[in-house]
């Protein structure tokens, strides 16, 4: 009557070094190809006003953008890989409480001036969506 | 055995490893409408490609509600609400039927809530300004305030009839005027979530500025949803988890508030006082099927303060709250299932 496969020992018999070195690379590949994308920061911000399109900024290209807002001038920041809506020409700031953005998927925006940006990509963080 | 099959075996999973990628399960849009910004999330699943269909469908929920604040915005002045507002009053006007839908609930939550919620406010809300483009930063002389209050009588509602030919609706005097602002997002929150559901998908968060309709799930996990903290910028204060269909809304005193001589004046006015309302709470958030009801219910709460909304929820069966009060203390129903994660 057999007894229980060893399959440890199996293995042994069945590899050479060389293959299990390969399969210690193969599983490495594939951990690192299921975690890579997950580690790599969002590249590009869509900037939109009044709902259209007007500028896809790379977050790795530091610079302040301005654009026309439908109250006035807007400025939009990028550093370090982050992105923000800086002003709207308002001594009340309306609209840049949000602050620096950069995972995928999250929004800025100023309401009254018609000015969005969101990072592009699916949407990440340990939230779905914020009730407020 | 040492040769053959397990090598190619090796190589084609290296290989399939190392050119992998993890598709997003989420698609994500936003617009601004609404005067807010209105973000719709989809799921699909992740070993398929995503549906063609996504896109079209997410298009068509934003379309659906523009059409909402084309008709029943109070700030467009070629809305249809605008236009019962310009009208003389005292006088029977016909009323779209989709208007009179949300006034129906409008006045329903009104009658229960003994006057705490009023789609009637028209002309108080636009003295106080906070929604004007830019919004007000001092409040209105307090004789405008009184004057408005004295034009008022105790108790008078919008009114509705069913006329000969459709609904009809009448204002009696100019102390009133439709503001829909306390339900219509939630009402276009339902109607955009129906649209998805019409076309096919239905796990999805339609979230009109924080008016949350929660469908389905991710892929059998809940969907997680974050209460904002009602003073710390982008920190969340509790969580709940929704799988199925559910409403999660959050009226606050800190969306649209100015500071004024050291006070804090926000948006969410008592109709018996035309003024901010004082009741003790910070923020309400309400669980309900229906969006709609839950935008409607989260001021009228907002409004009554605890001890009165205890009221109010028990009249509500569907309904499920959270109320953060602004001496510190949380009370929640006991059908609100939270994490609190602020001590």
């Amino acid at each position: 009557m057999a007894g229980p496969v060893n399959w440890w020992s199996l293995l042994g018999r069945s590899t050479t070094v060389a293959d299990r070195w390969l399969m210690l690379v193969s599983a490495t590949g594939i951990v690192a190809g299921v975690l890579w994308p997950l580690w790599q920061p969002a590249s590009h911000a869509r900037v939109a006003v009044n709902n259209q399109p007007v500028m896809r900024l790379n977050l790795r290209e530091e610079g302040r953008f301005p654009v026309s807002g439908r109250l006035g001038p807007v400025v939009v920041e990028v550093a370090q890989g982050r992105v923000r809506l800086v002003e709207y020409d308002s001594p009340r700031m309306i609209g840049t409480r949000t602050g620096w953005i950069r995972a995928a998927g999250q929004v800025a925006a100023c309401v009254p001036c018609g000015v969005m940006i969101q990072v592009e990509g699916g949407m990440e963080g340990d939230y779905d969506a914020v009730s407020h | 055995m040492r040769e053959g099959w397990w090598r190619w075996l090796m190589w084609v999973v290296v290989l399939a490893g190392c050119g992998s990628e993890v598709p997003s399960a989420t698609s994500q849009a936003s617009r601004l409408l609404m005067g807010t910004l209105v973000n719709i999330t989809v799921w699909h699943d992740p070993s398929q490609p995503v549906p063609a269909g996504e896109g079209p469908a997410m298009q068509a929920a934003f379309e659906e509600i523009a059409r909402i604040e084309a008709l029943m915005s109070s700030q467009r002045p070629d809305s249809a609400v605008s236009r019962i507002n310009q009208a003389p009053r005292n006088q029977w006007l016909p009323l779209d039927g989709e208007i009179g839908l949300v006034l129906d609930e409008a006045v329903r939550v009104q009658e229960r809530s003994d006057g705490a919620f009023d789609p009637g406010l028209e002309p108080i809300t636009r003295l106080w300004g906070f929604s004007r483009d830019p919004p007000a930063d001092q409040p209105p002389p307090t004789k405008r305030i009184a004057d408005w209050l004295a034009s008022r009588q105790e108790g008078e509602r919008v009114r509705l009839r069913q006329g000969s030919e459709g609904r009809e609706i009448l204002l009696a005097h100019q102390g009133m005027g439709l503001d829909l602002g306390g339900i219509a997002k939630g009402y276009a929150v339902d109607r955009a979530m129906a649209v998805l559901k019409s076309r096919g998908f239905g796990h999805a968060i339609v979230d009109g500025g924080g008016n949350l309709l929660v469908a389905g799930s991710k892929g059998g996990t809940a969907w997680r949803i974050g209460i904002q903290h009602p003073r710390q910028a982008n920190q969340v204060v509790a969580a709940t988890s929704i799988q199925g269909d559910m409403a999660v809304v959050t009226s606050g005193d800190y969306e649209r508030f100015f500071l004024y001589q050291g006070q804090r004046y926000h948006h969410i006015l008592d109709p018996r006082a035309g003024l901010p309302s004082t009741s003790g709470l910070m923020a309400v958030t309400i669980r309900h099927p229906s969006a709609m009801t839950a935008d409607a219910l989260s001021t009228a709460v907002f409004v009554l303060g605890l001890e009165k909304a205890k009221a109010l929820l028990a009249t509500e069966p569907g309904a499920a709250a959270l109320l953060l009060l602004a001496n510190g203390a949380r009370w929640t129903t006991p059908g609100f299932p939270v994490q609190w994660l602020v001590p």
